[in-house]
């Protein structure tokens, strides 16, 4: 075997040596056969691939959802989601992992497995459809973090934010951020007069996540 | 083997269906494929557009099918004009005298055919209504009408031929549910009970409801973690009919304060997260329920004389009210009500009568087409050119039966029995539809076919069930290829066509 492959690599040294001799550079070239899409007009030299502005992707979303602040979908309440809510995944309150998976096309994630070949999404940023499918998940999903011992984002309690920016956006919160979270909570313990402290507590640092994970910051940080 | 197209041929659709065959072809990894149809897609969405690859550019926005059970006498509604202008044998089934066919000259009618006829059971109300409503509107669109249609076989069934004239066709609601613009909810069938067909072919079912409860349970709001008030204070407060914010939220500040930092394509992303959280927190059946009660006067009456009146157990009024609301709220685009009027056999009354059946359906049936479509021309929807044009600028209304009945009565001299069978009919209301009363029956009880292409009254020319499904659909918009391609070989009456 060691012969026949001496054999092969002199024979291609040869053939090289003697299109050298020819005068003839060696110039590789695409075969015109190869397969390769036809038609479609000037779809191949025309448009751009660059969009408008990038927003972060439906598996960084999900995976902030999951791993940053350590939330999985719930057994829902039959009441206020029916067993056709949930396997609609039309149940963000208890399922927004699922909810947030069924929409992903609006976030801006290709999606290829209709049972349509034809009913292709193309990849790209957010639509407001997408906005709004993140805005009910990831508020949902904040509640159901709030509900843990301890909440993923809120280490030293609901009053300190710095965490939760290092945790979403990389960096500490401004002296005016600090203030705009405070009245976050201050609106939400108005608007809920009569609830016990602990209730009212989740339902202000679920308020403060939200307003973070919903900004265009973390959006198109991430 | 696939044909090759020309240019002009291609579609986003059948480029993306080929190119995904040949990057298939190719015989590489998945991930490669994958990321070779980003790009692909990618390129065709930029030149031909983002809507759905299987949405059909040319249909009507909306598609309202009336399926009448079991055998309807369509000509209580909308007589011939042997009916209107002959000398009468005494068995011709027909219920108004010759005084009360009122014809419509409806402006841009096709001229080849006869002016559309009306049954007037009672002045001002009813099919009468219907017809001068109709009028009044110049030509904004338009009605046609026939008793001519061949029966396929005059058997009572819930699948009728004209909405599927063989086992694989969609029937037309479900057509358009599949191939018209996108709506949360793009079909739905009301039904309590009523034994009709929606054959379904190749695409999806249309969703069923039995009344107003579960209509709207359709659009009940999703479940989330916070109340509507909480999540104001978070993602802003939206006028809600406009969508314009009215006040801001902490998303917003945050959003201001981060604009200042000039981060490219932010101000893109602010629009798109405006409208997203408005959205988030529209309340769809709210919406649905404001446009209803706008068009029913708080569900008393409004555009709808009648609107509460029930025949067969089904509310009429009702359900094309909500059908309505549900268009201009952009949540629905296709819509099926089943009426059950039984049979007929016994149903031999005087003429002109309002009160017998004939009349009573004439008055129940006129009413609510009539404010259906006043609702139509008053309300706007997001799905039509966004809000700026009325919805009557794009949908398409049908009533159909199994049969129609016999031109004469059965059992010879004046004849006792409304029979079976006899033919079929149609009746199509909107934006592309040439208004005119198509073939004839004679007053000696004939049957007149009409030339497909003209219109124009041919004895010889017989208007099959299939020839009526193929033009239905042609009616709604739906492109000659793919109605060609479902159904070759078969006619489409380009006369009734605008």
């Amino acid at each position: 075997m060691t012969g026949m492959k001496a054999l092969k690599g002199m024979a291609v040294v040869a053939s090289l040596a003697a299109l050298t001799a020819c005068g003839q550079g060696y110039s590789p070239s695409a075969d015109e056969h190869v397969v390769a899409p036809k038609g479609g007009g000037d779809v191949f030299n025309g448009g751009s691939d660059t969009s408008n502005y990038n927003t972060a992707s439906y598996a960084v979303l999900r995976s902030t959802l999951v791993d940053v602040m350590g939330v999985a979908d719930q057994t829902p309440n039959a009441t206020e989601c029916p067993a056709a809510a949930v396997s609609a995944a039309a149940c963000p309150k208890y399922q927004p992992l699922n909810y947030l998976a069924n929409n992903k096309g609006a976030l801006g994630e290709a999606v290829y497995n209709q049972a349509d070949p034809l009913s292709t999404q193309a990849p790209g940023p957010m639509s407001s459809g997408g906005f709004k499918a993140w805005i009910l998940a990831s508020s949902s999903a904040a509640g159901i973090m709030m509900a843990q011992p301890t909440p993923a984002l809120f280490p030293n309690g609901i009053n300190n934010y710095d965490y939760m920016y290092q945790a979403l956006l990389g960096r500490l919160p401004t002296e005016a951020e600090v203030a705009r979270l405070n009245q976050v909570e201050a609106d939400i313990a108005t608007a809920n007069p009569s609830l016990a402290t602990s209730m009212l507590a989740q339902r202000q640092g679920a308020a403060v996540a939200s307003s973070v994970l919903g900004s265009l910051e973390f959006l198109m940080v991430n | 083997m696939t044909m090759a197209l020309k240019p002009s041929q291609i579609t986003r659709r059948n480029f993306v269906q080929r190119a995904g065959l040949l990057v298939s072809a190719l015989g590489v990894g998945a991930g490669v494929q994958s990321g070779l149809m980003d790009a692909i897609v990618k390129k065709a969405t930029n030149k031909w557009g983002g809507e759905a690859l299987a949405a059909e550019p040319g249909a009507v926005a909306f598609h309202v099918e009336i399926l009448l059970r079991a055998g309807f006498q369509m000509n209580s509604l909308f007589p011939s004009d042997g009916h209107k202008n002959d000398a009468r044998n005494p068995a011709l089934n027909i219920y108004s005298s010759a005084a009360n066919i009122i014809p419509q000259n409806i402006t841009g009618r096709n001229t080849a055919a006869a002016m559309p006829y009306f049954a007037r059971y009672t002045a001002g109300t009813g099919g009468d209504a219907l017809g001068t409503y109709i009028a009044s509107k110049n030509g904004a669109y338009g009605i046609a009408t026939s008793e001519c249609v061949s029966l396929q076989n005059g058997n009572h069934t819930g699948n009728f031929a004209t909405r599927a004239p063989n086992s694989n066709a969609a029937s037309p609601a479900v057509m358009h549910a599949a191939l018209g613009p996108s709506a949360p909810v793009t079909g739905i069938e009301w039904n309590n009970g009523v034994a009709t067909t929606n054959q379904r072919g190749a695409y999806p079912a249309l969703a069923v409801v039995k009344d107003q409860a579960t209509m709207q349970a359709l659009y009940k709001d999703l479940p989330m973690y916070f109340t509507r008030g909480e999540l104001s204070l978070i993602a802003g407060a939206f006028d809600q009919n406009s969508g314009a914010l009215t006040k801001a939220g902490a998303i917003d500040d945050f959003d201001k304060m981060f604009a200042a930092k000039n981060v490219a394509g932010s101000t893109d992303v602010a629009a798109v997260s405006v409208s997203g959280r408005n959205q988030a927190q529209l309340s769809v059946l709210a919406q649905l329920q404001a446009k209803y009660n706008t068009i029913t006067a708080n569900g008393v009456g409004g555009n709808f004389v009648g609107l509460n009146m029930a025949m067969g157990g089904t509310v009429l009024g009702q359900a094309l009210a909500n059908a309505a609301a549900a268009f201009s709220a952009g949540i629905l685009t296709t819509f099926t009500v089943s009426l059950d009027s039984s049979d007929w056999h016994g149903d031999i009354n005087p003429l002109d009568s309002a009160s017998t059946k004939q009349g009573l359906w004439n008055t129940y049936v006129g009413n609510a087409l009539t404010g259906f479509l006043k609702s139509m021309d008053q309300l706007t929807s997001p799905i039509v050119a966004n809000n700026t044009l009325p919805m009557s600028s794009s949908f398409l209304l049908s009533l159909g039966s199994e049969f129609t009945r016999t031109p004469n009565r059965n059992g010879g001299g004046t004849g006792g029995d409304n029979g079976d069978g006899g033919n079929n009919a149609f009746a199509f209301i909107g934006s592309k539809v040439k208004s005119g009363a198509y073939g004839n029956i004679t007053g000696a009880g004939g049957v007149v076919g009409f030339d497909p292409n003209t219109g124009a009254p041919n004895v010889g020319s017989q208007i099959t069930e299939a020839m009526v499904y193929k033009t239905h659909g042609s009616l709604m918009g739906i492109s000659d290829a793919t109605l060609n391609s479902m159904m070759p070989g078969t006619t489409i009456c380009k006369a009734l066509v605008k």
